[in-house]
């Protein structure tokens, strides 16, 4: 899922001291999911930028409301009397929630009340990790299951890189080495011949390095 | 002081405490929760949690956005609380709330946590004494002395 973090209520707050209807409006999806902008989070984030707007000396209203998705045209509709009828919105949708609400409510102006930070999982509670780049040229199968791209902090497709010390890697201690995880289970599944194998250079196009990506399913395109 | 030193609603100093207490760190949270009262003449209105992990950060923050000077939780000791880990997570989730309060110059200070020892039979009027003495030294929230444009 795409994982995102709230941003610092001064910053949201700092962006709305011009207006006098505020919506924040939340996203019951992937952010709901890591607890940065579902219901619960709507009701936290506007709370406290009443407070923040006060001590400001405005004198704003803080409505709030939660969309089942912002990514989708048919769930943004039924947010829209609430988004029409506020001055400002602040979404804590990912970006592209933010973005969709951009393209569908031009020009109300759309703030982002989360930052966007990766695709990942839970981990345990109140603990997401990063586990796929989206680099469009999925080949984790060759790595058991743990993606390089992803995990290893220099993205090497053909690792270690000599720099991590009993499984961790040099940036960060806390950070385990996805090649010594690589090579670890490979060991255990008893295939850690494969790595034998050189993997060639990627071609990048098919991630960032070929502007940005569309995918057209041709038989329901309309 | 005693329960019974506790006064009811009067003219007041202003200030006002909203308490929340775990039902299972004092007895008296229960006679307490069923009014308003005044400690020291700061009003307090008191919740009972059927364990303090029940405690929301929104708890925190709607208390002092419609009126509150300060919040107080009263929790178990850890090592009795019924539910294992309910204190722990209660602390966390005050932590985030003051974390709030603090970016948004409200003030962490505000928000006041405590656990109550189960064997003092005054524990929690001890700790009702202690959040409002500490609420009169911080005085009003900013929030009611601020002007509005």
């Amino acid at each position: 899922m795409i994982v995102a973090q709230a941003k610092d209520i001064n910053e949201i707050a700092d962006k709305l001291t011009n207006y006098e209807k505020i919506l924040v409006a939340g996203c019951a999806t992937c952010v709901a999911e890591c607890m940065a902008g579902g219901e619960k989070e709507v009701a936290i984030t506007a709370s406290a930028l009443r407070m923040a707007l006060r001590l400001r000396g405005c004198q704003a209203q803080v409505a709030e409301v939660t969309a089942d998705r912002q990514c989708e045209w048919e769930l943004i509709e039924e947010i829209a009397p609430q988004v029409e009828a506020a001055d400002v919105v602040v979404s804590l949708a990912c970006g592209v929630g933010v973005a969709c609400m951009w393209d569908r409510f031009e020009p109300k102006p759309i703030i982002p009340g989360v930052n966007t930070v990766f695709l990942g999982h839970r981990e345990k509670p109140g603990l997401w990790l990063e586990r796929c780049a989206a680099c469009g040229d999925c080949t984790i199968d060759r790595t058991a299951g743990i993606c390089p791209i992803a995990r290893c902090a220099k993205s090497l497709q053909n690792g270690p890189c000599g720099g991590s010390t009993d499984g961790k890697c040099e940036i960060d201690p806390e950070l385990d080495c996805a090649w010594h995880l690589i090579i670890e289970r490979l060991k255990a599944m008893n295939q850690l011949d494969t790595l034998r194998e050189n993997t060639p250079p990627r071609d990048w196009s098919t991630s960032r390095d070929g502007g940005p990506r569309r995918v057209v399913v041709e038989d329901v395109e309309e | 002081m005693s329960v019974n030193k506790i006064a009811p609603v009067g003219q007041g100093n202003g200030l006002h405490l909203v308490a929340f207490c775990c039902a299972n760190s004092s007895a008296k949270a229960a006679e307490l929760s069923k009014a308003p009262f005044e400690v020291d003449r700061v009003r307090v209105r008191l919740a009972q949690l059927a364990c303090s992990s029940k405690i929301e950060v929104l708890h925190v923050l709607r208390a002092l956005e419609t009126g509150a000077d300060g919040v107080a939780l009263w929790t178990c000791p850890q090592d009795s609380c019924r539910f294992g880990r309910g204190c722990i997570r209660a602390a966390k989730r005050i932590e985030r709330a003051r974390r709030i309060l603090e970016q948004i110059a409200v003030g962490g200070q505000r928000v006041f946590l405590q656990s109550l020892d189960p064997n003092d039979p005054d524990a929690l009027d001890k700790a009702l004494r202690e959040a409002t003495g500490r609420l009169v030294e911080l005085g009003k929230s900013p929030l009611k002395t601020v002007g509005v444009k």
